[in-house]
């Protein structure tokens, strides 16, 4: 996928879900037509589901969670990530040490699960998902702060900071962080791509938020209709398999884009 | 230097980027190098120096630079006219070339000697390599050549490493080396034994350098003659003995003048005033006549071209160089901001 | 004279890999080292790299605490100070770093980085950081205009180093450590950037510097005292002219033999020193520098040597410093 195709398929996917009530056509919560239409048919552009439900009402209001669940889970994630990074690389010792256990062990579990697990034990909801969300996906951005604050943190121009009077806490902030929004800016965006992958798995799995309509909903929905109604799963396969990759080209772009050494000169 | 020298550089000129009027760091450049001679090519940053190195060798830092004009002949053969294969295969067979950074030119996973083998194998010389290179490694002087050549080139010291590849550029004897700043990044003392290794290689090997430095020092003690450069253009060249004792071009008198002398203290700290031209805009005339005290109307208007004169040896580009005033031309000006 | 500040027996240790397969291994980056420095002076500490010099220049500045030994600034203890005294010896004791590009926040102005000093360290507020950045920019031959709001990488080697400068002078500093001010640049602009720190310490003449430098031209040029560095240790002191004149260390004779000297013809003997610096974490026992050592004997190996001391004022740590002195140049 090429760059200019990244960008505006994120944009697009942005646009349908913030304008969904106007371009959705029908409600996507309530069957008023004739069940399991296959595409093209009476109206129904991509068809209908197992309720009569239009699959492009679903879609275009999936998306609305989807982006939800993805932007404030990522959001979440990366500001998590980016405090706990910075204080153990800036701090070094033991602070870096526990702080980066703690980190491993939200990698080495298995997320999926463990996701599986809160909203077994806690129920779902939006606000839940993207919480529990946020929570598992943080210790990648830390690894990558703290990564660029050891680095950084006996730099000259830090230790110049430090000579000049500043304290630890405008030294990270003033400092070094700006020397890192690039990096965090691109693993921002390619958590948005696991978020959204990451609720699409629970919505299939049926933990969704029972209230919304998203991808991974409508996908446990049609499995029931493999045979008979391939339409119900194909195109919120394809939404969640485009939505992932344009937010990862995205970031790989940023990546280059933001990396001084690739722009100009 | 009697007969054709071993290298011969015309009226090179390189620019970067594709137009037509693209910005030429080196522009009209001439140099020659004898068999068996060291000749310097001296210069601050940005003057073309390695750049013009580069362009000998066929090597471009930047794919956007390339050789609008003028020859290279080595050994009498046009390098320029060739194309991009006999181009390489000229590369360690013809001249070989070291640089100011010997560790980002070796692969750190791999054991010095095999790297040092494989500029030998690539020419098909694949029987004996290993003890070829143990040879080439104690040539170089490094302690232990046999165990040298089984380390990986994060066991060995920056001289080492430096050894190593100026082993590898030497391997297939090419009757050329190209050094551009093969000692910059390296302590003083250790400089000094790979400056002296160079030497040994021109006595033993009738080994051609062309070493390309920032240090008049450096200079001095190594170099038969040497090239000054300043903006793109060598403004003078003389034998280093003369050079440095009858420099003729206010740019390298001022150069000299500004050296820090180990020995005395110096009163003052002198430098030349000004900064050096941008690339994109460079001065009509002569480049430097903005800032030179003996600048006149001529300068402004006219390029000096590099000039032998009556009597002396080498030549100087500079309009004024024979007047009695260039003698003094730095003798008033202090340092004031 | 009372002393300005003074470094007591002071070793830093760095603790190396560590690693599962690798035990942790103690590199000892400054090893015993005292000196002392007094007001308006300037000392020249000389070294290879590796030697140490510039972790000594960081403990100086207090951003690295010693393993060991005290640094005393004005008689008091660097380590216990708290507070205002705190406080003021941040504003007097500034670093001018090596221009590598590194020194200058790249995300940030000129005027800004001269403003961290001047808010933090002088505690100016609002206008007056604005006002204070352009006259410190002036102050260094820079058109306060022009250069206040570019980014480092507009700026030459020799402007970001005047920057550089001036930013270490916008609290009024009593002591400075230059660590390599000059290395970076071009013959040129190497001469605007010394003399710009020699006319600093004329108007300030209490102000003091610790120039750590690998080039002894640099050293002959700006400095009356040298410390000569090797592998974590002062190996020998003294004025720059005694020294240089008639060095009593083996490895001082040897970085002088070995830095090229301007003038054709007059290269000196090279005293092939044996193999390289060795690593800080195997330091050899007895005199540090006998594996290299041309004149290394018996005793050498065994016992470390004692400080002989001059009348001209040059104290060498060599078992035979009253022989090498002696020497003449031209001896192997």
């Amino acid at each position: 996928m090429s760059t200019a195709v990244g960008v505006a398929s994120v944009a697009l996917i942005v646009l349908l879900a913030v304008a969904a009530p106007l371009v959705a056509g029908y409600d996507p919560q309530s069957g008023s037509a004739a069940a399991l239409q296959p595409p093209l048919s009476s109206g129904h552009t991509l068809g209908t589901d197992n309720l009569g439900r239009d699959i492009w009402a679903e879609l275009v209001f999936g998306a609305r969670v989807s982006l939800a669940v993805g932007v404030f889970a990522a959001t979440s994630a990366v500001l998590i990530g980016t405090v706990i990074g910075a204080v153990a690389g800036y701090t070094g010792g033991w602070v870096d040490a526990t702080l980066m256990r703690l980190a491993e062990f939200f990698q080495v579990v298995p997320r999926f699960v463990l996701a599986l697990i809160v909203v077994a034990l806690f129920g779902s909801g939006l606000a839940k998902l993207i919480v529990v969300i946020g929570l598992l996906a943080w210790p990648q951005t830390a690894r990558l702060v703290r990564a660029s604050f050891l680095s950084l943190r006996e730099a000259p121009f830090v230790d110049a900071a430090r000579v000049g009077g500043m304290g630890p806490t405008s030294i990270i902030v003033h400092e070094i962080l700006p020397n890192v929004l690039a990096p965090i800016l691109v693993t921002g965006s390619l958590d948005v791509a696991s978020a959204i992958l990451l609720e699409a798995g629970l919505g299939f799995f049926g933990l969704g938020d029972p209230n919304l309509v998203s991808w991974g909903s409508m996908l446990n929905q049609a499995q029931q209709y493999l045979r008979q109604a391939w339409w119900m799963s194909l195109f919120p396969g394809l939404a969640i398999s485009v939505a992932v990759l344009s937010f990862n080209v995205l970031g790989d772009r940023l990546n280059d884009a933001l990396n001084p050494r690739l722009r100009g000169a | 230097m009697t007969g054709q020298p071993l290298l011969d550089v015309r009226d090179l000129a390189v620019a970067i980027g594709r137009q037509a009027d693209a910005p030429r760091v080196v522009d009209g450049v001439s140099l020659t190098v004898g068999r068996g001679e060291i000749v310097g090519l001296v210069g601050e940053s940005g003057c073309g120096k390695s750049m013009s190195a580069f362009a000998i060798a066929g090597l471009f830092p930047t794919p956007a630079a390339r050789v609008v004009q003028g020859s290279v002949l080595l050994a009498g053969r046009d390098l320029t006219t060739l194309d991009a294969r006999a181009r390489r295969a000229t590369l360690g067979k013809d001249l070989g070339m070291v640089f100011q950074d010997p560790s980002s030119f070796l692969d750190p996973l791999m054991r010095v000697g095999d790297q040092v083998a494989e500029s030998l194998r690539v020419r098909g010389q694949n029987s004996g390599a290993w003890t070829r290179v143990v040879e080439l490694l104690a040539l170089m002087e490094l302690p232990e050549p046999r165990e040298t050549a089984r380390r990986y080139p994060h066991e060995l010291s920056g001289g080492q490493r430096q050894r190593v590849l100026i082993a590898a550029a030497l391997a297939l004897q090419p009757s050329l080396l190209i050094a551009d700043e093969p000692t910059t990044a390296l302590d003083t003392t250790v400089q000094a034994s790979i400056l002296d290794l160079l030497l040994k290689l021109r006595r033993t090997l009738q080994l051609s350098v062309l070493l390309i430095t920032h240090d008049l020092g450096v200079i001095a003690e190594t170099c038969d003659r040497v090239y000054v450069m300043y903006a793109g253009r060598v403004v003078e060249t003389n034998t280093t003995e003369q050079l440095f004792r009858a420099p003729r071009h206010p740019y390298t008198r001022g150069l000299l003048r500004g050296t820090l002398a180990v020995e005395t203290q110096t009163a003052d700290l002198f430098s030349i005033p000004g900064t050096v031209p941008d690339l994109r805009h460079m001065p009509s005339g002569c480049r430097f006549h903005p800032r030179c005290p003996l600048a006149i109307e001529v300068c402004v208007t006219r390029d000096p071209p590099l000039t032998a004169r009556r009597d002396l040896s080498g030549a100087d580009a500079c309009w004024r160089a024979q007047e009695p005033a260039a003698a003094h031309v730095w003798e008033d000006v202090t340092w004031s901001r | 004279m009372e002393p300005l500040i003074e470094v007591e027996h002071v070793s830093r240790l760095f603790r190396t890999g560590g690693g599962w397969l690798r035990g942790a291994r103690d590199l000892r980056a400054v090893d015993d080292v005292s000196l002392a420095i007094a007001p308006g002076s300037t000392v020249a500490l000389v070294g290879e790299s590796g030697s140490g010099k510039s972790t000594l220049g960081r403990l100086l500045l207090r951003l690295v605490p010693p393993s060991s030994g005290a640094v005393r600034y004005r008689g008091r203890d660097v380590a216990s100070l708290r507070g205002e005294d705190w406080r003021s010896f941040r504003r007097e004791v500034q670093v001018v770093f090596q221009d590598s590009g590194a020194a200058f926040n790249a995300r940030k102005t000129i005027g800004a980085s001269l403003q961290v000093p001047l808010r933090y360290n002088v505690g100016l507020r609002g206008r007056q950081l604005r006002e204070r950045a352009a006259a410190l920019l002036d102050q260094v031959g820079l058109d306060p205009a022009v250069y206040l709001d570019r980014y480092p990488h507009e700026l030459s080697g020799g402007q970001r180093q005047r920057v550089g400068v001036a930013r270490a002078m916008a609290s009024e500093p009593q002591f400075v450590v230059a660590d390599e001010p000059v290395s970076a640049l071009d013959v040129s602009v190497r001469a605007h950037v010394l003399q710009l720190l020699r006319d600093l310490q004329r108007q300030s003449p209490e102000l003091a510097y610790l120039f750590i430098t690998h080039d002894l031209g640099v050293v002959r040029a700006v400095a009356d005292q040298v410390q000569v560095m090797y592998l974590g240790a002062i190996v020998e002191r003294g004025p720059v002219a005694a020294l240089f004149g008639a060095p009593g260390h083996p490895y001082t004779r040897a970085l002088l033999a070995a830095t090229p000297v301007p003038e054709p013809g007059r290269r000196k003997l090279t005293t092939a020193l044996r193999g390289d610096i060795p690593t800080a974490t195997d330091v050899p026992g007895g005199c540090r520098f006998h594996t290299r050592c041309p004149l290394a004997q018996a005793v050498c190996r065994e016992t470390s040597p004692p400080w002989v001391a001059f009348d001209d004022g040059v104290e060498s740590a060599c078992h035979f410093a009253t022989d090498v002195r002696h020497l003449s140049p031209a001896d192997g």
